[in-house]
């Protein structure tokens, strides 16, 4: 039986030689790494891989391959992501040939240790923490499906981080802020891995009126974290690319939670949950709910 | 830097009295930018504005602070200054020290900081002010009126008196409206409809007129001097040219029992029909919900009697797209809804009516001939109670008070006495409202001449009993306990905004109050006008009115129309938001959040990496743009920006303020 | 000064480390709010982490913080007032940082005391003494076997060796250090080069052949090759490669407050974001893979035809920090004309 790294080469070599694609964006792996690589026709496909390091959100690589006709491996995390993108208009359906995946749940990098033991039996306790919540282990509508399905776990609910530290007093909760801001070296990683982050012009580069300091401080970096999670209210879809690639290791997602969670519990909405999912917050219906506006 | 001067006004003893004029003259010239500050009595009179003038000249000013009143009161005076002093009129602003300073503050110290920094503020946003000038728009010189009902017909008639064409929409068969249906009208009781039909037909016979009868409005685009609307043309299934209203067609209709809405169900008319013998235009529809063709495919009684061949069963509603420059809307009322109300037992007790049920009895050409008579049994009622409020100026209902229904109670007490001699007439009232000409003397003669009998207090129960309605009441003048035993209950039921009403609002983006009437723009100074340019309102869409009220307003909306429409092309502010394309990503949030329609879907070409590529970005249609600031606040990569409201000033205004919290902090 | 080498007890380091704290600002490993490793100041030896495990930051903000004022004003009446910072008066002591984190200083002086003598860096930079401790294993992505930096700047190194830690005095700060304590460190009379370069044979750190320098010739060729544009668009074009790298040390200069009162400061920059260049009607690298290649080249060309040495320790942090770990060193051995095989496969082929 073809294992999925075969079947999934075989499947893009089939769309370059078919003509159905100009790039295929998918996951590599090389020198001890998996990492997102862009592919071309004239590329070698041998090295394309789909594994418990399959981290990135490649939604993300969609804005710098606009125009062309793109392949690109969708988990459920991607899918998502499209949904939320498509009904703001900025990804071209009809140029996407959707690559659907078994997902094994993605590993935590950080729960990793040196030469841990073979990848794919690692139990929940190496997971990251969305796949704990994750809805649908296959990518719903692909247009190519590569691998065998698997099922899909009942998904856990909640967001153990967030309630860790909704249970601290204002105080310390305060203080535990102070702290992570006070790590954060303002390379707005998390910004540029968001895929819902596609502003051409982010307000952190805005100098005329310039909205934030550039200088690196707890208090401006806490504005910035704020900020960033405000723009991703009623969208982040909640693939924590955004905690992943801190260098330093914030768990900056506890901000997008909070507002994810107001989202569902306040108008039942969880982003990019359907193909029809319009965006939450520049719609406005006569019976929205009003009660928590003071 | 900017060359600022600041002009701090004492207006009189208004501001000088709590705010140390010296002080802040002082504070002003040491601020950055500016170059010139001076403090005078009336800042607004002659000389006032010789003094500014004068500085602007021999400092070289290039932008203007009045520190005084609110720009609401002075905004236009000084920016006209500024004009005249060759500065354009938006590098002007006014910093507030009266009604925000020296009105509500006794501490002539503190009052003193608050007026530094007002000035302060101002004047870093003037530092930051792009000179604007005004937008021209091309005007449609085209009216549309929605609703002819007595306001939309005088707003039409006076319209198209002054030489511009109008729409007239009315969604039912014909115009006429409320007024068409009533008997006599307060307090002169000359025949309702003897005064109206003539104005129906001189809107029917008005070149300038085009009626759209059975039509509804569906979709309006566009802004002030040039909307786009589209109207709904619902399928009347008779073809209105071959027809002329010979009446066979109602005639021979076997389908004679449905409840007439013109009659509010006292009468009864056919499946094809015109709503009353007056009508305008005498023009029959087909209820599609209630002809027995269309439920079961056979009759067809109407098409084979007609002689003209005018019947069309396979009309479908049509759209058509008007183009005008202004819309009056004239959409008028309804009554509240009793099943909302279960103590009058309307509905359950036959002999319960509403106030408009006893026009259409009292009316000569009403489905009783004018008769006045039981529902139950066709008797004619001897005792009659009327109540006053029913649903108005009740917390549970409608607070407001629904203004026309003291008046007409009166006037059906005296019609009752008139028709039926040995009547007697009871009125449960709060109090009785008779603001208007010639309206005190008109209830103090259905109480003193006709003998109507009126009981101050509120009807706590109605209950049939031996084929009488009883009515329990107190009356709060005596104190005691009243029970009346009546053959007729006629309930003045509060008015309430017409059916659709807040569709309508949301299609022309215009607001409702929390009442559903529509807002005027000032309820003092702009009663006539909405807040969206080039929109105005006649009649009891805005506020329960009598007839001659709605016919004023008609009038004051057709004058404000032709004042719109005798320009050539409207001056709009400048103050509208324009989208950077850079930086635009085209996720259409201003598009979904616009009430006005203003951002368009447009493109950009731009070079990347040496190839050209299109992208899709938002464009702001500045004759649409009412500079609300929505989109500014909505877009997500601050795309937008509004001119006159600019990031940069209001962040240079609240860094003007952030300068007293970093002085107090250094100081500490 | 020719080099000098001492025996350092391993349980002498901590009295080292708490001696040393009476007379320098001592910077070591200790552990952050999220238990990561961190350079920063423990206050006892407890808190040190004196370990060759790298922490995500380098050491360089020791010498170029991330964000620096270089002059407030404040403006009174018509007066405007302004005034440099305060000189920080105490000398630093590095203790325990890697060799590529210590050596970096070295190569990055250049720049600072080029056209300008950049006094707040070189001021602090004189004041800083380097006390590095030698790695006995590859850290997960380094490749500083592949790269001939200089090390002879570095005032100390120690090696961990079996019971002790050799201690090599490399400069006069160093050997200021010893003196200091002199009463910790042994003489080392065996041949201690020998023991040095088998203990880096077997820890993996020994010099190979110079590959990187050698790839020089096939980058200054490479500039228009067309898989730039496939291979570095995966880059996201955040700052963690270059603020993590000890050696990058581009900054911008940038004022905060109003017309009245402020201060004027210089904050790290990073030339893989998007407005780095960026200008009023233009940005001449208008694509992500353009700033992804003018690091590249700028590391492996440009700063080395300019001041000699690689702007590169080999450390790895901007393979290992990476959100889609783009590798630098496979990218230069590809478009240096090393190697045949782009990483990952990915041609543009055009």
């Amino acid at each position: 039986m073809a294992t999925i790294r075969e079947e999934l080469q075989a499947a893009v070599k089939k769309l370059f030689d078919d003509d159905k694609i100009d790039y295929f964006v998918g996951y590599a792996e090389d020198y001890g790494h998996t990492f997102p690589a862009i592919l071309t026709k004239d590329s070698d496909p041998s090295r394309l891989t789909f594994d418990r390091k399959s981290y990135d959100n490649l939604a993300n690589f969609l804005p710098e391959l606009r125009g062309s006709r793109v392949g690109l491996i969708c988990k459920q995390c991607e899918v998502r992501t499209l949904n939320v993108l498509a009904a703001e208009e900025q990804v071209e359906r009809d140029k996407l040939v959707v690559v659907g995946v078994p997902c094994p749940a993605m590993l935590d990098p950080r729960k990793l240790t040196e030469g841990a033991a073979d990848l794919d039996s690692l139990d929940e306790s190496y997971w990251q923490e969305k796949c704990r919540r994750c809805l649908e282990r296959n990518t719903p509508l692909a247009d190519v499906f590569v691998g065998e399905r698997v099922s899909t776990p009942t998904p856990a609910e909640g967001w153990p981080l967030l309630e860790e530290v909704e249970k601290m007093s204002a105080e310390e909760r305060l203080a535990w802020w102070r702290r992570q801001m006070s790590l954060c070296i303002r390379c707005y990683a998390c910004r540029l891995a968001c895929p819902l982050c596609y502003c051409h012009q982010c307000f952190v580069e805005d100098n005329k009126p310039q909205w934030i300091d550039k200088s690196v401080a707890p208090e401006n970096n806490l504005h910035y974290h704020i900020i960033r999670a405000v723009h991703l209210a009623g969208r982040c879809i909640e693939c924590q690319e955004c905690s992943r690639v801190c260098p330093v290791g914030i768990p900056v997602d506890v901000l997008n939670n909070v507002l994810s969670r107001d989202f569902a519990e306040r108008f039942g909405y969880v982003s990019g949950e359907t193909a029809e999912t319009q965006p939450a917050l520049t719609r406005y219906e006569r019976d929205d709910k009003e009660d928590f506006i003071l | 830097m900017a060359r600022v001067g600041v002009f701090i006004c004492w207006c009189g003893a208004n501001i000088a009295s709590t705010v140390d004029m010296e002080k802040v003259t002082e504070a002003a010239a040491k601020l950055p930018h500016v170059v010139y500050a001076t403090n005078y009595k009336y800042m607004c009179s002659d000389p006032g504005q010789k003094t500014i003038l004068d500085a602007a000249l021999e400092h070289k000013l290039d932008g203007i602070v009045v520190a005084a009143c609110s720009p609401r009161m002075h905004e236009p005076t000084f920016r006209a200054v500024a004009a005249e002093a060759g500065i354009n009129p938006y590098r002007m602003q006014m910093a507030n020290i009266r009604e925000q300073c020296s009105w509500v503050h006794g501490d002539v110290d503190e009052a003193t900081a608050k007026a530094v920094d007002a000035v302060r503020m101002m004047v870093a946003r003037v530092a930051q002010s792009l000179a604007l000038e005004p937008i021209k728009v091309p005007v449609t010189k085209r009216a549309l009126v929605i609703g002819g009902g007595i306001a939309g017909i005088q707003a039409a008639l006076d319209v198209a008196d002054g030489g511009v064409e109008t729409i007239l929409v009315e969604r039912t068969p014909s115009i006429g409206g409320k007024m068409a249906g009533l008997d006599e009208t307060f307090p002169t009781l000359d025949c309702s409809q003897c005064i109206l039909t003539p104005k129906m037909v001189d809107a029917s016979r008005s070149e300038l007129i085009k009626l759209y009868t059975y039509c509804e409005v569906e979709k309006v685009d566009g802004a002030v001097g040039n909307f786009k609307v589209t109207i709904r043309k619902k399928a009347k299934y008779v073809n209105t040219e071959l027809c002329n209203g010979c009446g066979d067609c109602w005639h021979k209709c076997p389908y004679k029992k449905i409840p007439s809405e013109f009659d509010f169900g006292v009468g009864n008319r056919t499946a094809i029909y015109v709503p009353f013998p007056q009508a305008v235009p005498n023009i029959p529809v087909i209820d599609r919900e209630t002809c027995v063709f269309f439920k079961t495919g056979k009759c067809r009684a109407c098409e084979k009697f007609c002689l003209r061949g005018a019947i069309d069963f396979e009309q479908e509603d049509e759209f058509e797209e008007v183009e005008v420059g202004a819309i009056i809307v004239a959409t008028g009322y309804d009554l509240l809804d009793h099943t909302q109300m279960g103590e009058f037992r309307y509905g359950a007790i036959p002999d319960v009516i509403t106030g408009l049920q006893f026009e259409r009895m009292s009316s000569a050409s009403g489905p009783t001939e004018g008769k006045i008579l039981r529902p139950s049994n066709g008797e004619e009622p001897k005792v009659v109670v009327f109540v006053h409020c029913v649903g108005s100026r009740d917390e549970n209902y409608k607070e407001y008070c629904s203004k026309i229904c003291c008046m007409y109670s009166a006037k059906h007490a005296v019609i009752l006495k008139h028709r039926i001699h040995d009547a007697q007439a009871y009125l449960f009232y709060i109090d009785v409202r008779a603001g208007g000409k010639g309206y005190e003397e008109f209830w103090k003669r259905a109480c003193v001449e006709e003998g109507a009998e009126y009981l101050r207090g509120r009807v706590s129960r109605v209950y049939d009993e031996g084929g009488k309605v009883i009515v329990e009441g107190q009356d709060t003048l005596s104190g005691e306990q009243v029970e009346v035993a009546a053959d007729l209950v006629v309930l003045a039921t509060a008015v309430v905004p017409a059916k659709g009403s807040e569709e309508l609002a949301r299609i022309l983006g215009i607001s409702t109050d929390k009442d559903g009437f529509f807002n005027e723009a000032h309820p003092k100074l702009r009663p006539v006008d909405t807040a969206t340019g080039g929109i105005f309102l006649a009649g009891c869409c805005q506020a329960p009115k009598d007839i001659p009220e709605s016919v004023a307003q008609g009038s004051a909306a057709a004058s404000k129309t032709l004042g719109l429409l005798s320009k050539e092309d409207i001056t709009r502010e400048p103050t509208v938001a324009v989208v950077d394309p850079l930086i635009c990503t085209g996720c259409w949030n201003c598009v979904n959040v616009c009430p006005f329609g203003a951002p368009e879907k447009s493109e950009i070409t731009i070079t990347v990496d040496g190839k050209k590529v299109t992208r899709a970005v938002s464009n702001i249609n500045e004759a649409k743009c009412e500079g609300c600031g929505l989109c500014v606040a909505t877009c997500p990569g601050n795309c937008i920006d509004q001119r006159g409201f600019s990031d940069d000033q209001v962040y240079a205004e609240i860094g003007g303020y952030l300068e007293r919290v970093r002085a107090a902090k250094n100081s500490d | 000064m020719a080099a000098e080498y001492y025996r350092l007890n391993k349980d002498k380091v901590g009295e080292l480390f708490e001696r040393a704290r009476a007379d320098y600002d001592v910077v070591a490993k200790t552990r952050d709010a999220n238990g990561n490793l961190v350079y920063g100041r423990p206050a006892t030896f407890d808190d040190v982490a004196f370990v060759d495990e790298q922490p995500p930051m380098s050491a360089k903000a020791f010498a170029l913080p991330q964000t620096e004022t270089l002059v407030r004003y404040e403006r009174e009446d018509e007066k405007i007032r302004a005034e440099g910072p305060e000189a920080e008066a105490r000398d630093v002591l590095l203790f325990g940082v890697n060799i590529c984190d210590a050596a970096a200083f070295d190569i990055i002086d250049h720049v600072f005391k080029w056209d300008y003598l950049d006094d707040p860096y070189l001021g602090r930079r004189a004041d800083a003494t380097l006390f590095a401790l030698a790695c006995a294993a590859v850290q997960q992505d380094c490749f500083c076997d592949r790269i001939s930096y200089a090390e002879d700047g570095v005032d100390t190194v120690a090696y961990p060796l079996e019971g002790y830690y050799l201690v090599k005095v490399q400069t006069e700060k160093g050997r200021k250090l010893v003196e200091r304590y002199h009463d910790l460190f042994d003489a080392e009379d065996g041949d201690a080069e020998a023991a040095i370069n088998t203990f880096r044979e077997k820890a993996g750190t020994a010099k190979k052949e110079p590959l990187l320098e050698s790839a020089r010739a096939g980058l200054e060729k490479a500039f228009e090759h067309a898989d730039w544009e496939i291979l570095a668009s995966t880059c996201i074009g955040c700052g963690i490669c270059t603020y993590t790298c000890p050696t990058c040390h581009c900054f911008d200069i940038q004022d905060e407050g109003s017309a009245i009162a402020g201060r004027r400061l210089r904050t790290w920059d990073h030339c893989t974001g998007r407005t780095f260049t960026a200008m009023p009607a233009h940005q001449p690298r208008d694509r992500q893979y353009k700033r992804y290649r003018q690091r590249l080249l700028h590391k492996f060309w440009y700063y080395p035809e300019r001041f000699g040495p690689l702007l590169c320790t080999g450390c790895g942090r901007c393979i290992t920090y990476c959100p889609v770990k783009i590798n630098i060193k496979e990218l230069v051995e590809y478009f240096g004309g090393l190697k045949d095989t782009p990483p990952g496969g990915a041609r543009h082929g055009k």
